[in-house]
Parts: structure tokens; C-alpha cells; sequence
């Protein structure tokens, strides 16, 4: 009781989130000096008003040098109709290398595929980006692949045709860990590979790699797959040590979290743990994992009040927010379901342009968009071949880009949604029309 | 093991006792009047939503059942009663420890059906039986909470009560296990009883399918009707996913169909020569179901009157003048928000809202008697409701109609000669020598509405008839009436079907159409309507109305918040109108009197549990 | 209700916990009040004191974590005058606001708590006026979501605390549709065909108000505003 009475004595009390001032205080007071970086040249100082794709750069082709065989396009190791794990086909049109499959069209002619391994592969891709205007990419680093010899050299071979591409066409570039399949005992792996990374690529070099994505004045990583319910094998905890030892005493880099849509109530997805919270208090960006939890009729009731909600808090606790959106999706060959064919139909652009247009008129300042070459759960936005056009796969499908469009919409239409985040005028909720 | 746990918080001391000390194992169940012994108990448990179901619980006719008469249809658009103006409260319609008690009784007797010396066939029967059970209570619990514990065999307590504690399954398993129990009693359940027992057989576990299968299927396609959110939610112990509905669809016609298919039901007297003879034939069939066996699948008899086996609708729905000394009749009032669902034979397929003027064209007009109208006059009393559904006659005692060899008088007031009302009350006048009585008679014993007085006099315009027995003076006490209760109707199994067929789209739209229209056949009607959903649930309303089934057909559509939203139910009231002569009577539509506006809460469409501070699961939202 | 609930619910587990020793408790000795207030223009956030936004507070220190709840009165301020001094968890919820987050405070002696909320919609503009035989409402909406505007009413009662749960008269238009924030919407109330509940001579409160479409949400309104018919 007498405590009671002796704060019932204070004139005024304020009861704001206390708890987080606290751990910045108590970081700040540590006299060590925060690393500087020259930014001098650097192209991109800051991840708002970007619109950056994931990159998965996990296919491989048969022949392509990384000795892989059909990595992500096959099945039960094969790569044949009725075995495949891809849904949408890529459109190899433009490529200058593919590799033949065992895909044939109806009219029997062979369906290719290409490779990210291949240099001018993924070049194109990146030139596509500048005709679009799409800002870059966050290449996905998947720790259970690049624990491997073969992965690691497959990744970094993708990364240094992606970084080289990257500064050709002038587009932002970044790292992303995806932590699914990892447990504990791979932090260490982690802090050690990014080293790597760092010192092989030059990546915070600001002359080498002018294009790598800074924000808050630091290169910029981003970890994805903190605080999901899904039993994975790695803590929360884990995530914050691993925070601690990416930054370093220094804070030699910002961070973008990748975490659950359901990451602020704690609910649904997210493991019901407040360290959650805490942890990411102490990173730059958020970026909650979207694909799935709606769809084109369901978003204005999920997305609608959480946006505003999410947007509310990052600014409260002095973060940077960037929602993530996704055409559509589709995984019936990778489930062996017919009934996921178009799970979540792209329904030519509408369900994109809503979650852009939804973004953007809640406030978000920057965009993630899921994904630029994922066929395998057919989120890519690059082009693929449309229905009608598509190869046969044994009492399976492909699922195609809807005929009457351009195989570059997706890309197209992104370019649109970057333009309006980049504050160009003319943009609403009303999907634009491409020109003929 | 919630029970166990109940009552260990509550200091009982049962856990001491032998689990079976009134009922020893294989010695009471090897007498075969054991058995019979122990399942009747098991059938008087069984939570039928009967006469005396009521918010406070089932069989409420032993102790003292005085709850006067508030009825579960009064917390509908069905009625209101005469003085109360209550409406859903966190408490009512609770049973939670009973459920789990039957649960654990049932449990009892599935452990020992492969122990006990009996032939084949009644070890089948047994396994059918507690199966049927088991559905019925899990069937009662998951429409009350949402997902349960699924408790399926008998707890043993060995000394550490946190072993015994089962968290909630979701709301899906908990339904599919429901239907997954009807599918066992189904397959081993006979036809009939050898000696025409009221016990579960195979159509009655098919009916129990149907209208678990319904119930199911309208909460996954409705539930976002009315979101709810918390820790039940994201567990998902309470909502089903939209995706679930198909199967429960599918799964309602196809126990639909076997009933139908069996050839064994059909409906009571299914093509009366008038509405006349419809609807004295509909009155019939619930003053006694017994004499429809083709119709009645189910039925819980009330044989004796006393304490556990009478029912006081006799008592406590009687219209006033028909009192036979109970000092509180006259409490359901049927409300004209029902009336209006009844259909006129004139405009087949419509909700006939009652026009009381010439013009016709101000039915949403509630604001009471305007001298400007042109109201329509009539001579005769009920002369209003001409036309509309045989069944209407049946279910209501309307003004001026006979019942028990009295005309019941039902009249609000008058409008004077010189053209001001005077409604509910005042003194009488005299016009040209005679002497008008505003409530129609110049006694109390003489009429049957609006006075206040007692509270027994009708506040909507009409009087309730379903299930009273118009032969029989109900003795002026408790649990004196002796009716029998149609749990399940055959009439229920086609508009279950009907909506299955029209909800799911599947399935065949004729035969969905046949069933609609064979039960308004029945009700006198002669022109078929298309199979709309509309059209089926006007059909549920009427047909099943009283029966105890709107109250769940408007949770389990999710309608009730939005038609519970500061509701206003309304009246019909039958005025004598003396500005001419000789006088005539008009009817006024407006709000029933001293009743306040009702609203459904989005948490209402699941109760809370009791007792979570030691049974430790998630309670419900909002709670 | 909800002081006398937390009263009894602490002298529970004592009393399980003790076996039956029966303690002798101080009664609440705290008040916790404040107001909801428009994070962009700081003013009160206009509610509905039935069915209408809540705030559900834990207290901390009991396993069982009872959320307990508070209403809200049509002025956006709320207070509970018997709340025990502790240390407790406290979240707007089910509100007409985006949704907030649970906020651990320290409640002792006279405690305010003020909750800066981003309204879904405000009601901008807003004049209610008798014309003739008619109230006529003009306002403006602007939505802070993407989320349609499910609809709009304008709404009558006896007692200032009107809103859509509490009206005798309502006037309703459904808009399911984004709104322009430029448009001037109308409603209107005919007075004499609505002679049961709007009676001349009389006063009558009548406010405007707005719901948008997203799970559990509640009516925004402007001031309610009193006029003689």
C-alpha cells in the first residue's frame, strides 16, 4: 500500500512503451563507435519508396554447369510430365541460353527452361527490372541449401550474376536469409557465411557494389522467418542473438525482419511470445509475410484495418514498414492437388494492383514483392507463358498467365506500383490500363 | 474428467465413491432390466429441446419449474410473453456439466458393452444406442460452445487432476465427431424396436444427421456473417472455414435422403380437401403426435402428470378466459412479425404482411391509430386474417375464434363515435343504449387481451394454440399436462433437404422442390412454389414455428444480430370501431406495448463455459 | 458489476488456495479514466455506449488472466471509478478505430489514460438541420482505410447518448463502397411518419454516423446534436 501512496504523490505519469525506451538507452550508453559508411556513389541510401522483388535463383537446368541436375523445377528427381514442382512456365523467349526438357507443347515442339546459374540468364531479368522500372531485388539466401558445397556455389554463382547485373542496369540489390528448415546450431553458420559474403562480394564496397541496398545509413540484410507457429526449429531468441552478432558492437548493418502477418496481435501464424516484439523493436524494416492469408474477396477485411494497425506501430516504435504483395498463387503440381491450380487466382492484375492500391493509400512507403521468379508456388511476376501456350504434363497441368495479356504484365504492372511509390501522380485505386 | 473436476472444485466428495454405486457393472447390465433401467436414464438426460426446455435448462419440471412460462420462442421473432421483456442473457441456455454427465454416464455403459453376456444383436443395439447419445449431447454442446473436449471414454481419477483435464477440440472435429457418432448408430441400429419402444433406431440417427449436418453446414457457409476474434478464434475451437460447408451440405441430404428413400415416413395427412380441414389436421398432429407415427420419428412422452413427467404448457399458454383457475395463463404470445411470415393462399410464395387499410401500402407503419386512415372494417373478429395459411389457425387462437366451447375475446379498445381511440384501458361507453367494454367484455374471467392485469392477457393481438390440447381441462398445478413432444417430425427432415438443396446447390433441385411443397400441400396449399431459399425458410418458419427450432435456425444462419438489431416486434390489435353502426372492427399494426427493443450481440452465438478458472480451457470470445 | 467481479474472483483463490480462510480485503481504491483521441487531430473520438467500442483490461498478477472490461461513453471518455491499484494490461478493442495495441500501465490513485486512435472514418462537415416537416443531415466522410463504408444513418433518440444501437428513428443509406471525401452525403427523417417516437414539442437528440466493413468493427459519428421539433 505505501507504494501505492507514494506514486498516487508524482504530479504526472506517463505510460507509454517504457519498455523499449529502456533498451535503447541501454545500447546507447555502450561508448563503442558505430561503424560510418561512405556513401559516396551509393545508389539506393534507402529502401522507402522502393519496390524490390524477392529473387529465388534456386533452379538449376540440367547441363548448366552447377551439376545440380533439375534442382527446383523437378520431382521425386525427375523433371518429366506428371513429375515437376513447378506450376507456371517460364517464358524463355528472350533467353539467350535454355535447356531442353522432356515437356513437349501440343504441337510437339520441346518446352525449355533456363537457368539463374547462367550469367546472361539473369541478366535479362535484371534488364527487364530497368524496363520496368521495378526498383531490385532481395536475393534469397536459403540456409539449408548454402549449408551445402554444391548450394553454396550454386547461390554464390547466382549472386555474383546478379550483382554484376545489378550495377549494369542501375537496380537495388540485397541479401536475404530465409531461415525455413534452419535450427539453432546454424547461427553460427550464418554469421559466418555473411562474413563471407561480405568480404568475397566487397558488398558494402561503395564503389564495387554502389548498387547494394543501404538504409538507416548501413547496408541492409534481411532475415526472414522470425516468430511463425509452424514449429520451427530455432527460437525467437536465436533470431536475437543472431541480430546482435550480425550488427556487431559497431552495428555494421541494418536489418529487415521478415516476420508472420500475424506478427502484432501474435496471433494466428505468430508464435504468441512478446520477445517478438522486442526483438523487432531493435531492427529497421519489418516485412510481414502476406502470401496466403487472403485473397482478392477476403483482403479489404484482413489487409484493411491490419495495414493501418501494422503502420501505426512501426512509427510508434521508430520503424520502417513495407508490406509485402504477391499476384496470385497457384501450387497444385508441388502439392499433387489439382484443387490448389490457382489457389488464389492473379485475375489479370486486379489482386495485385488491390494489395498495391492498399499499400499505398494506407501509407506504406515501400513494397515487397513476392516473388520475381517463384513458379514453383507461381507467385513470379517475370514472364511466363500463358494458357493455351502452355507445355502438357500428363494428367497434370501448367497454369498460364491469362491469355489476352502480355507474357510481361506482371512485370509491367509492378512497374506501375513503383512508379506511384516513387510519388509519381496519376495512380488510384483503379487499376491502370496498359497501353496497346 | 470436466465433471470429475467440477465437482472436486465444488467439495463434493465423489471421487471416494465407486463410480458405479448405484449401477454394479456386469451385474445390473447382465439383468436385461438393467440395462433398460440404466439407458432409460440415459434417454432422460438426453437434451431435448422439449416442453420443458427452457433458458434455465432441460426437464424443467421437477423442483419448483416456476419460471413463468418465459418460453425459448419468446427470445425470437415467434412471441413474447405476456409481462417479461427480457431477452438473451449470458446465462441462459447453458449445459455444460449436465452435458458432460451424460457424456460420462455414456461413456460408463460403451466401456462395458463388450463385457456383458449378451447376444449379438443387442450388443449392436447397445453400440448403436450409446453411439446415438453420445451424438445427441456432443450435437447440444458444440452448438452451445463451439469445439469441446471430446471425452470418449470414461476418466479414471488416480490422483492427479491436471491428467484429466482435456483441452477444447476445434469446432470442426467436435462437429465431425458428432456426425462420425451418428454414422455408428446409424450402422448399428435396427429399424424399430421389437415392441415399438421410444428409442433411437436407425432413422432417428439419420434424422439426428440431418439436423446436425444443417446446423453445421450453415455455420461454416454464414459464420462471416458476424466475425469474432481472440484466442478461441485463432485456436479455431470456435468458426469453420468456409471450405467445410460443401461436405456438411452433402452430408445433410444424404441422411435426408435415406429417411426419405426408406419409405417408411411420410407426412400426416398429406392432402386435406380445404384449409379448413388442413388446419384442424395440423392442430391434431400436435395435440397428439402419437397418431402420426409415419410422420413422428422421435417422440418423449410425458405420461404421467407429477414432478419429472408432466409439463406445464397446459398452464401457462392457455388463453385467459380458459384459465380453469391457474391464477397465470395467457403468456406466449405469437407476434405479428410471425403472423406476417404465414403465406395468404391468394399470393402463393410470399410473406403476406396483414394490410390494414385500404390503401394496403403502409404496413411498416407502427405509429398507432391515425383517424386519416382508411382502415379496413370487418364484422368478424378474425376476419382479418382470411386466407392466410391453415396453419396460422392451428398455431394461434385468433379474436373471436372458439376454443374449449368459449369464444375468445381479444379486443385492444375502441374508437369513439366521435373519432378519438381509446386503446388498453379506460372506462366503458355507452353507444345508442348498449355498453361497449374496452377489452371486449365486462369481466376479467371473459376475455383474453391486453389487460395488464396478472399479466395474463395476450399484448400481440392473438393467443397461442400449437400443442394445447383443446379436450382436456389441465388441472391447475405443476407438471400437469401430459402431451407428448415430436423431437423429430418428418416435416423437419424435408426442409432440411429442401435447404441443403438450395444452400449448397447440389444435389436434385426437384426433389428439393417436391419436399417444400408436399408440406405446404399438406397445409392446404394447392399452387407449388419454386424451391428459393426464401421460400424454404418462410416454410421452416411456419411450419416448425414453437417447436424450439428458429431460435437455432437464426444462430446458426448467423441472421440473429442483424435481425436483432434494437428489434421492435410488433402487434396486430383488433379495435371496435363504433364512428359506424353497427360497429365493426379494424386493426391496427404497431409495437407491442411495454416492450423494449431487443439486440443480439455478435458473442451471443456462442454461450460462455463455466468454470474455466479450473477446468482451464479457452473460453469463448467476449466472455 | 465488474469491481464487485474482480473483488470476488481475488477472495476465490484465496479462499481455494487458504481453505477457507477468509481474508479481510481492501476495497478497489483506484479510478483509471481518460479518452480516446484522434491520433491526427487530437479531438475525441465519438462513440457508442452500448455495442460500442471496449476496453478490456488484465490485471496482472492472477494466473487466470480475466480480461475484464470497460465501456466507452459517446464522448470517447471513459472511467472506472473502483479498479483496484495494480499493474495491469490494457487494450481498445472491437472499436471504430484501427485496431491498437494492449498497453501495460500502472494504475494507482486518480490514473489517466488517454488512447490515440486512427478512426476509420471521420465524419467531416457534418450539420443536422429541421427543414419543414424533416431533420436533414449534410456531411462529408473521410475513410482512413482501404476498407468500403459499409453505411450511413442518421439516427434519433430521447437521450444524448443516440446512436445506432440506441435510436428510436433511423435513417439509413448503404453505401459498400469506397467513399469520395469530397461528396455531400444527405439523410433525412420525415418527422410526421415518424409520429410514434418524434413527438412535436419535444426534443429529440440526433447524430450522424458511419461504419466501415472490416471484422468487429463499430460506428464513427459526429456530435450528437439536440434540436425541437
Amino acid at each position: 500500500m505505501k507504494f501505492f501512496r507514494f506514486l498516487l504523490l508524482l504530479p504526472f505519469l506517463s505510460f507509454g512503451c517504457n519498455g523499449a525506451e529502456d533498451d535503447k538507452q541501454n545500447i546507447d550508453s555502450k561508448p563503442i563507435e558505430e561503424v560510418k559508411y561512405d556513401e559516396t556513389g551509393v545508389l539506393f541510401k534507402s529502401y522507402k519508396g522502393l519496390v524490390m522483388a524477392g529473387y529465388q535463383g534456386w533452379f538449376s537446368a540440367e547441363g548448366d554447369g552447377a551439376g545440380r541436375g533439375w534442382h527446383h523445377y523437378q520431382k521425386g528427381g525427375k523433371f518429366e510430365p506428371g513429375a515437376t514442382s513447378i506450376d507456371f512456365w517460364p517464358d524463355v523467349s528472350d533467353y539467350s541460353k535454355t535447356y531442353k526438357t522432356a515437356f513437349k507443347y501440343k504441337t510437339g515442339e520441346t518446352a525449355p527452361v533456363y537457368s539463374p546459374y547462367d550469367e546472361e540468364s539473369v541478366d535479362l531479368h535484371f534488364k527487364w527490372m530497368k524496363e520496368h522500372g521495378i526498383d531490385g531485388v532481395y536475393m534469397q539466401r536459403f540456409v539449408g541449401e548454402v549449408k551445402g558445397e554444391s548450394g553454396k556455389r550454386h547461390f554464390n554463382k547466382v549472386l555474383a550474376n546478379a550483382l554484376k547485373a545489378s550495377k549494369k542496369y542501375g537496380r537495388a540489390i540485397s541479401i536475404m536469409y530465409d531461415l525455413s528448415g534452419s535450427s539453432s546450431a546454424d547461427m553460427d553458420f550464418i554469421v559466418k557465411d555473411w562474413e563471407e559474403l561480405q568480404s568475397t562480394f566487397k558488398l558494402f564496397d561503395n564503389t564495387e557494389n554502389p548498387q547494394y541496398l543501404r538504409h538507416n545509413g548501413r547496408p541492409l540484410l534481411a532475415i526472414w522467418g522470425v516468430g511463425f507457429n509452424d514449429g520451427r526449429k530455432y527460437t525467437i531468441a536465436d533470431i536475437q542473438k543472431l541480430i546482435e552478432k550480425v550488427k556487431g558492437p559497431t552495428k555494421k548493418a541494418s536489418i529487415l525482419l521478415g516476420v508472420p502477418y500475424y506478427w502484432r496481435s501474435l496471433g494466428k501464424d505468430t508464435e504468441n511470445s512478446t520477445l517478438l516484439h522486442t526483438v523487432v523493436k531493435s531492427v529497421d524494416v519489418v516485412m510481414p509475410w502476406a502470401v496466403g492469408r487472403y485473397n482478392a474477396s477476403t483482403y479489404t477485411s484482413v489487409a484493411g484495418p491490419n495495414l493501418p494497425a501494422d503502420i501505426a506501430w512501426c512509427k510508434a516504435n521508430n520503424l520502417d514498414y513495407a508490406p509485402l504483395v504477391f499476384p496470385g498463387f497457384s501450387w497444385g503440381n508441388l502439392k499433387n492437388d489439382k484443387s490448389l491450380y490457382n489457389q488464389i487466382p492473379r485475375g489479370k492484375g486486379d489482386f495485385l494492383w488491390q494489395q498495391i492500391a492498399g499499400a499505398r493509400l494506407s501509407g506504406a512507403e515501400a513494397l515487397y514483392v513476392a516473388m520475381f521468379d517463384e513458379v514453383d508456388e507461381g507467385t513470379a511476376i517475370f514472364k511466363c507463358r500463358r494458357e493455351g501456350e502452355l507445355p502438357e504434363n500428363a494428367d497434370g497441368k501448367f497454369v498460364g498467365i491469362e491469355p489476352e495479356l502480355k507474357t510481361d504484365h506482371y512485370l509491367w504492372l509492378t512497374g506501375q506500383g513503383a512508379k506511384w511509390f516513387h510519388g509519381e501522380s496519376g495512380f488510384s485505386a483503379k487499376k491502370p490500363e496498359r497501353p496497346l | 474428467m470436466l465433471f470429475v473436476l467440477l465437482t472436486a472444485v465444488s467439495c463434493d466428495n465423489v471421487l471416494d465413491k465407486q463410480p458405479l454405486d448405484k449401477l454394479q457393472g456386469e451385474n445390473l447390465f447382465s439383468n436385461p432390466e438393467g440395462v433398460k433401467l440404466y439407458m432409460a436414464n440415459l434417454y432422460y438426460q438426453l437434451p431435448i429441446e422439449d416442453f420443458t426446455f427452457f433458458r434455465q435448462g432441460f426437464n424443467w419440471n421437477t423442483g419448483d419449474p416456476n419460471n413463468g412460462g418465459f418460453a425459448p420462442a419468446m427470445i425470437t421473432d415467434e412471441a413474447v410473453h405476456t409481462e417479461f421483456g427480457d431477452f438473451i442473457g449470458n446465462d441462459d441456455f447453458q449445459w455444460w456439466d449436465q452435458g458432460y454427465k451424460l457424456i460420462r454416464d455414456t461413456n460408463i455403459l460403451i466401456d462395458i458393452i463388450p463385457t456383458l453376456d449378451v447376444t449379438e444383436d443387442e450388443t449392436k443395439a447397445l453400440v448403436g444406442e450409446s453411439a446415438f447419445i453420445r451424438a445427441y449431447a456432443y450435437f447440444a454442446l458444440v452448438k452451445r460452445y463451439g469445439g469441446v473436449p471430446l471425452i470418449t471414454a470414461v476418466q479414471k481419477y488416480e490422483g492427479d487432476v491436471e491428467a484429466l483435464k482435456v483441452p477444447r477440440s476445434t469446432e470442426k472435429e467436435t462437429w465431425d465427431f458428432v456426425l462420425k457418432e451418428c454414422d455408428v448408430a446409424i450402422a448399428n441400429l435396427a429399424d424399430s424396436w421389437p415392441g415399438g419402444e421410444r428409442r433411437a433406431t436407425k432413422w432417428v440417427a439419420y434424422a439426428l444427421k440431418s439436423r446436425a449436418a444443417l446446423h453445421a453446414a450453415s455455420l461454416a457457409k454464414y459464420s462471416e456473417r458476424a466475425p469474432i476474434s481472440g484466442t478461441a478464434v485463432d485456436q479455431k475451437l470456435v468458426g469453420i472455414e468456409k471450405s467445410a460447408a460443401a461436405d456438411y451440405y452433402k452430408a445433410a441430404i444424404d441422411a435426408s435422403e435415406a429417411i426419405i428413400n426408406s419409405g417408411k415416413f411420410a407426412l400426416y395427412k398429406p392432402t386435406p380437401a380445404s384449409p379448413e380441414e388442413a388446419a384442424e389436421n395440423y392442430r391434431k398432429l400436435f395435440e397428439d403426435p402419437n397418431i402420426a407415427p409415419t410422420e413422428t420419428i422421435f417422440i418423449k412422452g410425458f405420461a404421467r402428470p407429477g414432478a419429472g413427467t408432466g409439463h406445464n404448457y397446459g398452464i401457462w399458454y392457455q388463453p385467459n378466459q380458459t384459465a380453469n383457475g391457474w391464477p397465470h395463463p395467457g403468456r406466449m404470445n405469437p407476434t405479428l412479425d410471425l403472423i406476417d411470415a404465414y403465406e395468404s393462399y391468394t399470393n402463393p410464395g410470399q410473406n403476406a404482411p396483414i394490410a390494414t387499410t385500404v390503401a394496403g401500402n403502409d404496413v411498416n407503419d407502427y405509429n398507432g391509430f391515425d383517424p386519416a386512415k382508411n382502415y379496413k372494417r370487418y364484422d368478424d373478429p378474425a376476419g382479418i386474417y382470411k386466407d392466410k395459411d391453415a396453419r396460422l389457425w392451428a398455431t394461434a387462437i385468433l379474436p373471436g375464434t372458439p376454443w374449449k366451447g368459449q369464444k375468445i375475446i381479444i379486443q385492444a379498445g375502441f374508437v369513439k363515435p366521435d373519432g378519438n381511440a381509446q386503446l388498453f384501458g379506460g372506462d366503458p361507453i355507452k353507444v345508442g343504449g348498449t355498453t361497449i367494454y374496452p377489452y371486449g367484455a365486462a369481466d376479467r374471467t371473459q376475455y383474453s387481451g391486453f389487460d395488464t392485469w396478472g399479466g395474463n392477457n395476450t399484448r400481440t393481438g392473438v393467443s397461442f394454440k400449437k400443442f394445447l390440447n383443446e379436450g382436456v381441462n389441465v388441472a391447475p398445478g405443476w407438471n400437469q399436462t401430459v402431451s407428448d413432444w415430436a423431437d423429430f417430425r418428418y416435416a423437419e427432415i424435408l426442409l432440411n433437404y429442401a435447404e441443403a438443396i438450395v444452400e449448397s446447390g447440389t444435389g436434385t433441385a426437384a426433389k428439393g422442390a417436391q419436399a417444400l411443397n408436399d408440406i405446404r400441400r399438406r397445409a392446404g396449399h394447392t399452387k407449388n412454389i419454386p424451391l428459393t431459399i426464401d421460400n424454404v425458410i418462410r416454410e421452416r418458419r411456419v411450419e416448425l414455428a414453437f417447436e424450439n427450432k428458429r431460435f437455432w435456425d437464426l444462430v446458426r444462419r448467423r441472421e440473429y444480430h442483424t435481425l436483432f438489431n434494437n428489434r421492435v416486434r410488433h402487434a396486430l390489435i383488433p379495435v371496435l370501431d363504433l364512428r359506424v353502426t353497427p360497429a365493426k372492427y379494424i386493426f391496427i399494426r404497431q409495437n407491442i406495448a411495454r416492450l423494449n427493443p431487443s439486440t443480439f450481440d455478435y458473442k451471443q452465438y456462442y454461450r460462455y463455459i463455466p468454470g474455466i478458472g479450473s477446468n482451464g480451457l479457452v473460453q469463448n470470445p467476449q466472455y | 458489476m465488474k469491481h464487485l467481479k474482480t473483488y470476488l474472483s481475488a477472495l476465490l483463490i484465496i479462499f481455494i488456495a487458504a481453505a477457507c480462510k477468509i481474508d479481510n480485503y481492501p476495497a478497489p481504491d483506484a479510478r483509471l479514466y481518460g479518452t480516446f483521441l484522434d491520433v491526427e487531430t487530437n479531438e475525441p473520438v465519438e462513440q457508442d455506449i452500448i455495442r460500442g467500442s471496449t476496453i478490456e483490461f488484465i490485471e496482472h498478477g492472477y494466473a487466470s488472466q480475466t480480461k475484464q472490461v470497460m465501456i466507452v461513453k459517446n464522448d470517447g471518455t471513459y472511467r472506472n471509478n473502483l479498479i483496484f491499484a495494480n499493474q495491469y494490461t490494457i487494450t481498445p478493442v472491437r472499436g471504430n478505430f484501427v485496431p491498437a495495441e494492449p498497453q501495460d500501465v500502472n494504475v494507482a490513485g486518480e490514473t489517466k489514460l488517454d488512447f490515440k486512435v486512427q478512426p476509420y472514418i471521420r465524419v467531416k462537415d457534418a450539420k443536422i438541420e429541421k427543414s419543414g416537416s424533416k431533420v436533414i443531415a449534410t456531411f462529408k466522410i473521410q475513410q482512413t482505410v482501404i476498407n468500403n463504408v459499409r453505411k450511413i444513418g442518421l439516427y434519433a433518440h430521447p437521450e444524448p447518448s443516440v446512436g445506432e444501437p440506441m435510436r428510436t428513428v433511423l435513417s439509413e443509406t448503404d453505401i459498400n463502397a469506397a467513399t469520395d471525401p469530397n461528396k455531400v452525403y444527405k439523410l433525412e427523417i420525415d418527422i410526421p411518419s415518424n409520429s410514434n417516437n418524434l413527438k412535436a414539442g419535444s426534443q429529440y437528440f440526433f447524430r450522424i454516423g458511419a461504419i466501415i466493413d472490416a471484422p468487429e468493427s463499430k460506428f464513427n459519428y459526429a456530435k450528437a446534436v439536440r434540436i425541437a421539433l
